[in-house]
Protein backbone atom coordinates (compact mmCIF):
# COMPACT_ATOMS: atom_id res chain seq x y z
CA UNK A 1 0.00 0.00 0.00
CA UNK A 2 2.62 2.86 0.79
CA UNK A 3 4.48 2.08 -2.72
CA UNK A 4 1.35 2.20 -4.10
CA UNK A 5 0.61 5.28 -2.71
CA UNK A 6 4.02 6.53 -3.61
CA UNK A 7 3.65 5.60 -7.45
CA UNK A 8 0.31 7.59 -7.47
CA UNK A 9 1.15 10.67 -5.71
CA UNK A 10 4.79 10.59 -7.92
CA UNK A 11 2.90 10.07 -11.14
CA UNK A 12 0.55 13.48 -9.75
CA UNK A 13 3.56 15.62 -8.66
CA UNK A 14 5.52 15.06 -12.01
CA UNK A 15 2.33 15.54 -14.37
CA UNK A 16 1.64 18.41 -12.30
CA UNK A 17 5.24 20.45 -11.96
CA UNK A 18 4.97 19.94 -15.60
CA UNK A 19 2.00 21.57 -16.25
CA UNK A 20 3.09 24.20 -14.55
CA UNK A 21 5.30 24.88 -17.30
CA UNK A 22 2.17 24.46 -19.47
CA UNK A 23 3.40 21.08 -20.80
CA UNK A 24 -0.15 19.80 -20.28
CA UNK A 25 0.16 16.49 -22.30
CA UNK A 26 2.70 15.12 -19.58
CA UNK A 27 0.39 16.35 -16.68
CA UNK A 28 -2.39 14.02 -18.82
CA UNK A 29 -0.50 11.35 -19.01
CA UNK A 30 0.57 11.30 -15.53
CA UNK A 31 -2.80 11.38 -14.81
CA UNK A 32 -3.65 8.41 -16.35
CA UNK A 33 -1.04 6.28 -14.71
CA UNK A 34 -2.30 7.99 -11.38
CA UNK A 35 -5.52 6.91 -12.29
CA UNK A 36 -4.99 3.36 -13.09
CA UNK A 37 -2.93 3.38 -9.54
CA UNK A 38 -6.02 4.28 -7.61
CA UNK A 39 -8.14 1.94 -9.18
CA UNK A 40 -6.22 -0.99 -9.12
CA UNK A 41 -5.51 0.12 -5.12
CA UNK A 42 -9.36 0.11 -5.19
CA UNK A 43 -9.84 -3.36 -6.24
CA UNK A 44 -6.99 -4.74 -3.97
CA UNK A 45 -7.96 -3.37 -0.85
CA UNK A 46 -10.87 -1.59 -1.40
CA UNK A 47 -10.78 1.81 -1.30
CA UNK A 48 -9.18 4.37 -3.87
CA UNK A 49 -6.96 6.45 -1.21
CA UNK A 50 -6.44 3.17 0.98
CA UNK A 51 -8.24 5.18 3.79
CA UNK A 52 -8.77 3.58 6.93
CA UNK A 53 -6.84 0.45 6.03
CA UNK A 54 -4.26 0.95 8.58
CA UNK A 55 -5.35 -0.08 11.87
CA UNK A 56 -3.74 -0.78 15.25
CA UNK A 57 -2.43 -4.36 14.89
CA UNK A 58 -2.69 -4.64 11.72
CA UNK A 59 -4.34 -3.84 8.66
CA UNK A 60 -7.94 -3.88 8.07
CA UNK A 61 -8.60 -6.32 5.18
CA UNK A 62 -5.84 -9.09 3.11
CA UNK A 63 -5.29 -8.48 -0.72
CA UNK A 64 -8.15 -9.36 -2.67
CA UNK A 65 -8.33 -11.99 -4.53
CA UNK A 66 -7.19 -11.06 -7.98
CA UNK A 67 -5.43 -8.97 -6.32
CA UNK A 68 -1.72 -9.71 -7.69
CA UNK A 69 -2.95 -10.27 -10.81
CA UNK A 70 -4.16 -6.53 -10.97
CA UNK A 71 -0.65 -5.37 -9.57
CA UNK A 72 1.33 -7.28 -12.19
CA UNK A 73 -0.79 -5.91 -14.64
CA UNK A 74 -0.63 -2.39 -13.85
CA UNK A 75 3.39 -3.05 -13.51
CA UNK A 76 3.48 -3.77 -16.50
CA UNK A 77 1.24 -0.77 -18.00
CA UNK A 78 4.00 2.09 -15.92
CA UNK A 79 6.94 0.02 -17.42
CA UNK A 80 5.28 -0.12 -20.73
CA UNK A 81 4.36 3.71 -20.48
CA UNK A 82 6.58 5.71 -18.01
CA UNK A 83 9.35 5.33 -19.96
CA UNK A 84 8.55 7.15 -22.97
CA UNK A 85 6.89 10.16 -20.78
CA UNK A 86 10.61 10.19 -18.62
CA UNK A 87 12.37 10.79 -22.32
CA UNK A 88 9.79 13.25 -23.43
CA UNK A 89 10.31 15.06 -20.09
CA UNK A 90 14.21 14.63 -20.29
CA UNK A 91 14.37 15.56 -24.36
CA UNK A 92 12.04 18.86 -24.52
CA UNK A 93 14.06 21.76 -24.28
CA UNK A 94 11.44 24.04 -23.62
CA UNK A 95 10.89 21.99 -20.73
CA UNK A 96 14.03 21.81 -18.91
CA UNK A 97 14.50 25.16 -19.57
CA UNK A 98 11.79 25.83 -16.83
CA UNK A 99 13.19 22.92 -14.33
CA UNK A 100 16.61 23.02 -14.53
CA UNK A 101 18.63 25.39 -12.47
CA UNK A 102 15.60 26.64 -11.06
CA UNK A 103 14.41 26.65 -7.59
CA UNK A 104 18.13 25.29 -5.97
CA UNK A 105 18.00 24.27 -2.15
CA UNK A 106 21.51 24.18 -1.14
CA UNK A 107 22.29 20.73 0.29
CA UNK A 108 23.34 22.72 3.26
CA UNK A 109 20.08 24.00 4.26
CA UNK A 110 18.59 20.62 3.20
CA UNK A 111 20.60 19.43 6.28
CA UNK A 112 20.11 22.01 8.37
CA UNK A 113 16.42 21.51 8.28
CA UNK A 114 16.39 17.69 7.84
CA UNK A 115 14.48 17.86 4.91
CA UNK A 116 13.17 14.46 4.22
CA UNK A 117 11.72 12.79 1.18
CA UNK A 118 12.69 14.66 -1.96
CA UNK A 119 13.10 18.11 -0.82
CA UNK A 120 15.87 16.40 0.64
CA UNK A 121 17.43 14.09 -1.66
CA UNK A 122 17.32 16.06 -4.64
CA UNK A 123 20.02 18.08 -1.99
CA UNK A 124 22.03 15.07 -1.37
CA UNK A 125 20.86 14.57 2.08
CA UNK A 126 21.23 10.61 1.91
CA UNK A 127 18.20 9.52 4.03
CA UNK A 128 15.36 7.30 3.76
CA UNK A 129 13.52 5.90 6.46
CA UNK A 130 13.29 2.54 4.44
CA UNK A 131 16.93 2.54 4.44
CA UNK A 132 17.72 3.91 8.30
CA UNK A 133 16.77 2.94 10.32
CA UNK A 134 14.83 0.59 8.15
CA UNK A 135 11.70 -0.99 8.92
CA UNK A 136 10.26 -4.53 7.74
CA UNK A 137 9.49 -5.56 5.00
CA UNK A 138 12.03 -2.66 3.44
CA UNK A 139 15.01 -4.52 5.44
CA UNK A 140 14.34 -7.58 3.32
CA UNK A 141 14.07 -5.79 -0.07
CA UNK A 142 16.62 -4.88 -2.61
CA UNK A 143 16.05 -0.96 -3.70
CA UNK A 144 17.92 2.11 -4.31
CA UNK A 145 17.75 5.64 -2.60
CA UNK A 146 17.61 7.87 -5.07
CA UNK A 147 19.88 10.80 -4.25
CA UNK A 148 20.73 13.94 -6.58
CA UNK A 149 23.09 16.89 -5.38
CA UNK A 150 21.30 19.66 -7.99
CA UNK A 151 18.91 20.88 -5.47
CA UNK A 152 16.74 22.05 -8.58
CA UNK A 153 12.89 21.72 -9.10
CA UNK A 154 14.57 19.03 -12.51
CA UNK A 155 16.81 17.21 -9.30
CA UNK A 156 13.16 16.74 -7.62
CA UNK A 157 11.61 15.10 -10.61
CA UNK A 158 14.38 12.69 -11.47
CA UNK A 159 14.49 11.86 -7.64
CA UNK A 160 10.77 11.16 -7.97
CA UNK A 161 11.50 9.12 -11.54
CA UNK A 162 14.07 7.34 -9.63
CA UNK A 163 11.71 6.51 -6.77
CA UNK A 164 8.61 5.51 -9.23
CA UNK A 165 11.32 3.15 -11.04
CA UNK A 166 12.16 1.63 -7.40
CA UNK A 167 8.64 1.82 -6.51
CA UNK A 168 7.75 -1.15 -9.39
CA UNK A 169 11.00 -3.16 -7.94
CA UNK A 170 9.64 -3.38 -4.40
CA UNK A 171 6.05 -4.00 -5.27
CA UNK A 172 7.12 -7.04 -7.21
CA UNK A 173 9.72 -8.42 -4.32
CA UNK A 174 6.81 -8.35 -2.42
CA UNK A 175 4.27 -9.58 -4.23
CA UNK A 176 6.94 -12.68 -4.62
CA UNK A 177 7.41 -12.82 -1.15
CA UNK A 178 3.54 -12.75 -0.34
CA UNK A 179 2.33 -15.87 2.84
CA UNK A 180 -1.37 -16.72 3.28
CA UNK A 181 -1.73 -15.59 7.43
CA UNK A 182 -3.21 -12.85 9.24
CA UNK A 183 -2.79 -9.48 8.05
CA UNK A 184 -3.48 -8.22 11.93
CA UNK A 185 -2.60 -9.18 15.62
CA UNK A 186 -5.70 -9.13 18.47
CA UNK A 187 -5.53 -5.09 20.10
CA UNK A 188 -7.19 -4.79 23.38
CA UNK A 189 -8.17 -1.57 23.97
CA UNK A 190 -10.43 -2.15 27.00
CA UNK A 191 -11.39 0.30 29.04
CA UNK A 192 -8.70 0.85 31.60
CA UNK A 193 -5.61 -0.23 29.13
CA UNK A 194 -3.11 2.02 28.33
CA UNK A 195 -1.25 1.37 24.96
CA UNK A 196 1.07 3.62 23.65
CA UNK A 197 3.22 3.53 20.23
CA UNK A 198 5.74 5.25 18.20
CA UNK A 199 5.42 4.94 14.73
CA UNK A 200 8.27 6.14 12.01
CA UNK A 201 7.73 5.71 8.22
CA UNK A 202 8.55 6.73 4.56
CA UNK A 203 5.80 8.45 3.08
CA UNK A 204 5.61 9.86 -0.38
CA UNK A 205 6.67 13.09 1.01
CA UNK A 206 9.30 11.63 3.18
CA UNK A 207 9.42 10.24 6.96
CA UNK A 208 6.39 11.06 8.57
CA UNK A 209 6.37 10.52 12.45
CA UNK A 210 3.28 9.72 14.43
CA UNK A 211 3.24 9.49 18.56
CA UNK A 212 0.04 7.88 20.33
CA UNK A 213 -1.12 7.21 23.75
CA UNK A 214 -4.62 5.30 24.00
CA UNK A 215 -6.00 5.37 27.10
CA UNK A 216 -9.18 3.76 28.27
CA UNK A 217 -9.83 2.36 23.93
CA UNK A 218 -9.37 6.50 23.72
CA UNK A 219 -6.45 8.44 22.35
CA UNK A 220 -5.23 10.57 24.93
CA UNK A 221 -2.07 12.55 23.37
CA UNK A 222 -1.00 12.02 19.55
CA UNK A 223 1.94 13.76 17.93
CA UNK A 224 2.06 13.70 14.41
CA UNK A 225 4.92 15.35 12.66
CA UNK A 226 4.40 15.37 8.42
CA UNK A 227 7.54 15.78 6.51
CA UNK A 228 6.26 19.26 5.42
CA UNK A 229 6.80 20.49 8.62
CA UNK A 230 10.59 20.42 7.71
CA UNK A 231 9.77 21.64 4.31
CA UNK A 232 7.89 24.54 3.84
CA UNK A 233 10.17 26.81 5.66
CA UNK A 234 12.94 25.62 2.76
CA UNK A 235 10.22 26.99 0.45
CA UNK A 236 11.21 30.25 1.35
CA UNK A 237 14.81 30.35 0.34
CA UNK A 238 14.42 28.24 -2.57
CA UNK A 239 12.55 30.68 -4.72
CA UNK A 240 14.74 33.66 -3.52
CA UNK A 241 15.91 34.84 -7.09
CA UNK A 242 13.85 33.22 -9.25
CA UNK A 243 11.54 34.55 -11.65
CA UNK A 244 7.33 35.01 -10.67
CA UNK A 245 6.71 32.41 -13.47
CA UNK A 246 8.69 30.10 -11.97
CA UNK A 247 6.93 29.97 -8.56
CA UNK A 248 4.34 27.40 -9.35
CA UNK A 249 7.33 24.96 -10.39
CA UNK A 250 9.04 25.40 -7.41
CA UNK A 251 5.71 25.17 -5.05
CA UNK A 252 4.68 21.96 -7.03
CA UNK A 253 8.09 20.40 -6.94
CA UNK A 254 7.54 20.78 -3.14
CA UNK A 255 3.88 19.93 -2.79
CA UNK A 256 4.04 20.22 0.85
CA UNK A 257 0.86 19.78 2.57
CA UNK A 258 -1.03 22.39 4.51
CA UNK A 259 -3.15 20.07 6.34
CA UNK A 260 -0.25 17.83 7.61
CA UNK A 261 1.98 21.30 8.66
CA UNK A 262 -1.49 22.39 10.38
CA UNK A 263 -1.23 19.45 12.74
CA UNK A 264 1.98 21.07 14.39
CA UNK A 265 1.19 24.86 13.71
CA UNK A 266 -2.44 23.74 15.20
CA UNK A 267 -1.13 23.47 18.51
CA UNK A 268 1.92 25.66 18.63
CA UNK A 269 0.80 28.69 16.82
CA UNK A 270 3.89 29.13 15.24
CA UNK A 271 5.14 28.41 12.26
CA UNK A 272 9.26 27.92 13.35
CA UNK A 273 10.88 24.69 13.26
CA UNK A 274 12.25 25.29 16.72
CA UNK A 275 9.11 25.36 18.49
CA UNK A 276 8.36 21.61 18.90
CA UNK A 277 10.77 21.09 21.90
CA UNK A 278 9.86 24.17 23.40
CA UNK A 279 6.41 24.42 25.20
CA UNK A 280 6.24 21.02 26.89
CA UNK A 281 6.53 22.09 30.74
CA UNK A 282 5.76 25.64 30.81
CA UNK A 283 3.13 27.83 32.15
CA UNK A 284 0.04 28.70 29.94
CA UNK A 285 1.45 32.45 29.95
CA UNK A 286 4.62 31.64 29.63
CA UNK A 287 3.51 29.95 26.34
CA UNK A 288 1.70 32.91 24.85
CA UNK A 289 4.62 34.86 25.34
CA UNK A 290 6.86 32.99 23.91
CA UNK A 291 4.90 32.02 20.58
CA UNK A 292 4.32 35.91 20.56
CA UNK A 293 8.13 36.76 20.68
CA UNK A 294 8.76 34.26 18.36
CA UNK A 295 6.31 34.65 15.71
CA UNK A 296 7.37 38.70 15.97
CA UNK A 297 10.74 37.76 15.19
CA UNK A 298 10.74 34.79 12.75
CA UNK A 299 9.93 37.42 9.63
CA UNK A 300 12.73 39.44 10.03
CA UNK A 301 15.52 36.38 10.21
CA UNK A 302 17.52 35.15 7.25
CA UNK A 303 16.78 30.90 6.62
CA UNK A 304 20.35 30.57 8.28
CA UNK A 305 19.48 32.70 11.48
CA UNK A 306 16.01 31.29 11.72
CA UNK A 307 18.77 27.86 12.02
CA UNK A 308 20.63 29.61 14.54
CA UNK A 309 17.66 30.62 16.63
CA UNK A 310 16.10 26.87 16.24
CA UNK A 311 19.22 25.69 18.20
CA UNK A 312 19.82 28.65 20.50
CA UNK A 313 15.99 27.98 21.64
CA UNK A 314 15.86 24.55 21.96
CA UNK A 315 19.05 24.20 24.20
CA UNK A 316 17.40 27.17 26.02
CA UNK A 317 14.62 24.97 26.74
CA UNK A 318 16.35 22.17 28.97
CA UNK A 319 15.49 19.07 29.61
CA UNK A 320 14.55 18.51 25.92
CA UNK A 321 16.46 17.25 23.31
CA UNK A 322 17.62 19.27 20.40
CA UNK A 323 15.40 18.49 17.63
CA UNK A 324 16.76 17.49 13.69
CA UNK A 325 15.85 20.71 12.54
CA UNK A 326 18.65 22.73 14.57
CA UNK A 327 21.69 24.50 12.56
CA UNK A 328 24.99 23.06 12.48
CA UNK A 329 23.52 19.30 13.44
CA UNK A 330 24.08 16.31 11.83
CA UNK A 331 20.62 16.25 11.24
CA UNK A 332 20.31 12.42 10.30
CA UNK A 333 21.97 11.20 13.01
CA UNK A 334 19.63 13.90 15.11
CA UNK A 335 16.79 12.38 13.52
CA UNK A 336 17.25 9.26 14.57
CA UNK A 337 18.22 10.34 18.02
CA UNK A 338 15.09 11.93 18.59
CA UNK A 339 13.36 8.89 17.26
CA UNK A 340 15.31 6.47 19.24
CA UNK A 341 15.07 8.88 22.33
CA UNK A 342 10.92 8.71 21.81
CA UNK A 343 11.43 4.97 21.35
CA UNK A 344 12.74 3.76 24.61
CA UNK A 345 10.48 5.76 26.09
CA UNK A 346 7.72 3.48 25.20
CA UNK A 347 9.73 0.11 24.51
CA UNK A 348 8.33 -1.00 28.06
CA UNK A 349 4.76 -0.97 26.66
CA UNK A 350 5.86 -2.20 23.31
CA UNK A 351 7.35 -5.18 25.04
CA UNK A 352 3.84 -5.55 27.05
CA UNK A 353 2.50 -6.48 23.17
CA UNK A 354 0.48 -3.07 22.99
CA UNK A 355 -0.14 -1.70 19.59
CA UNK A 356 2.29 -0.20 17.39
CA UNK A 357 1.76 1.96 14.48
CA UNK B 1 -20.87 21.38 -4.85
CA UNK B 2 -19.62 21.95 -1.12
CA UNK B 3 -17.00 19.70 0.34
CA UNK B 4 -15.72 19.10 3.52
CA UNK B 5 -16.87 19.72 7.18
CA UNK B 6 -18.58 23.15 7.49
CA UNK B 7 -16.17 24.95 9.43
CA UNK B 8 -17.39 28.29 11.88
CA UNK B 9 -14.26 29.94 9.53
CA UNK B 10 -16.13 29.27 6.30
CA UNK B 11 -19.70 29.63 7.38
CA UNK B 12 -20.23 33.25 6.23
CA UNK B 13 -18.40 32.52 3.09
CA UNK B 14 -21.06 29.67 2.12
CA UNK B 15 -23.71 31.72 2.78
CA UNK B 16 -22.54 34.62 0.80
CA UNK B 17 -21.40 32.63 -2.01
CA UNK B 18 -24.55 30.70 -2.28
CA UNK B 19 -26.72 34.47 -2.01
CA UNK B 20 -24.85 36.15 -4.40
CA UNK B 21 -25.12 32.96 -7.06
CA UNK B 22 -28.36 33.60 -9.26
CA UNK B 23 -30.81 31.70 -10.03
CA UNK B 24 -31.05 28.61 -11.33
CA UNK B 25 -28.87 26.98 -8.92
CA UNK B 26 -28.37 24.18 -7.50
CA UNK B 27 -26.43 23.04 -4.05
CA UNK B 28 -24.65 19.72 -3.95
CA UNK B 29 -23.03 18.24 -0.17
CA UNK B 30 -20.31 16.04 -1.71
CA UNK B 31 -18.73 13.70 0.49
CA UNK B 32 -19.24 12.16 4.44
CA UNK B 33 -18.11 15.54 5.66
CA UNK B 34 -20.17 17.84 4.10
CA UNK B 35 -23.55 15.19 4.29
CA UNK B 36 -22.63 14.85 8.20
CA UNK B 37 -19.41 16.25 9.90
CA UNK B 38 -17.85 12.51 8.76
CA UNK B 39 -15.17 12.70 11.67
CA UNK B 40 -15.25 15.95 12.61
CA UNK B 41 -18.51 15.34 14.40
CA UNK B 42 -18.67 17.52 17.10
CA UNK B 43 -15.95 19.30 16.95
CA UNK B 44 -15.57 23.21 18.52
CA UNK B 45 -14.41 24.39 14.89
CA UNK B 46 -17.28 22.82 12.43
CA UNK B 47 -21.34 24.20 12.12
CA UNK B 48 -22.19 21.03 11.25
CA UNK B 49 -24.10 19.79 7.97
CA UNK B 50 -24.17 22.16 4.97
CA UNK B 51 -27.69 21.51 4.82
CA UNK B 52 -28.03 22.96 8.16
CA UNK B 53 -27.25 26.64 6.43
CA UNK B 54 -27.98 26.44 3.01
CA UNK B 55 -30.51 24.10 1.24
CA UNK B 56 -29.28 21.05 -0.12
CA UNK B 57 -30.82 19.87 -3.03
CA UNK B 58 -28.45 16.47 -3.92
CA UNK B 59 -26.59 14.53 -1.30
CA UNK B 60 -23.51 12.65 -2.73
CA UNK B 61 -21.92 10.34 0.27
CA UNK B 62 -18.60 8.99 0.39
CA UNK B 63 -15.22 9.03 1.95
CA UNK B 64 -14.47 10.58 -0.73
CA UNK B 65 -16.92 9.85 -3.19
CA UNK B 66 -15.46 7.65 -6.01
CA UNK B 67 -15.51 9.73 -9.78
CA UNK B 68 -18.68 6.88 -10.53
CA UNK B 69 -20.62 7.86 -7.70
CA UNK B 70 -19.68 11.79 -8.24
CA UNK B 71 -20.82 11.53 -11.71
CA UNK B 72 -23.73 9.35 -11.55
CA UNK B 73 -25.00 11.90 -9.06
CA UNK B 74 -24.54 14.96 -11.00
CA UNK B 75 -26.61 12.65 -13.79
CA UNK B 76 -29.53 12.02 -11.85
CA UNK B 77 -29.63 15.90 -10.68
CA UNK B 78 -29.88 16.62 -14.21
CA UNK B 79 -32.72 14.00 -14.92
CA UNK B 80 -34.62 15.08 -12.10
Amino acid sequence: MAELERLANHFGDIGAICNDASFAIMHAQCGILRERVLRAADRCFGHRLMMDRIVPGGVASDLRSGGPIQLVGLLNEVREVFPRLVDLYDNTASLQDRTATTGILRAELARQFGAGGYVGRASNRAFDARKRPGYPPYDQLDFEMAVFDAGDVNARVWVRIREVEQSLRLIDQILQRLRDGPVAAAVDLAAGKTAEGLGFVEGFRGDILVWLRIEGGRIARCHLRDPSWFQWPLLEAVIEGNIVADFPLCNKSFNCSYSGHDLLVGRRRCAGPCSRALFDGRSPNRRREMTMQHCRNWPQRSIAQRGEDSVAACRSAKSMPVPATAANSKSTRLTMRFTILNASDCASSLRRGTPTS
Amino acid sequence: MVTGPLTKNMREALERTYHATPDPKWVIAVGDCAINGGIFTGSYACVGRVADVVPVDLHIPGCPPSPKVLLRGLLTLLKA
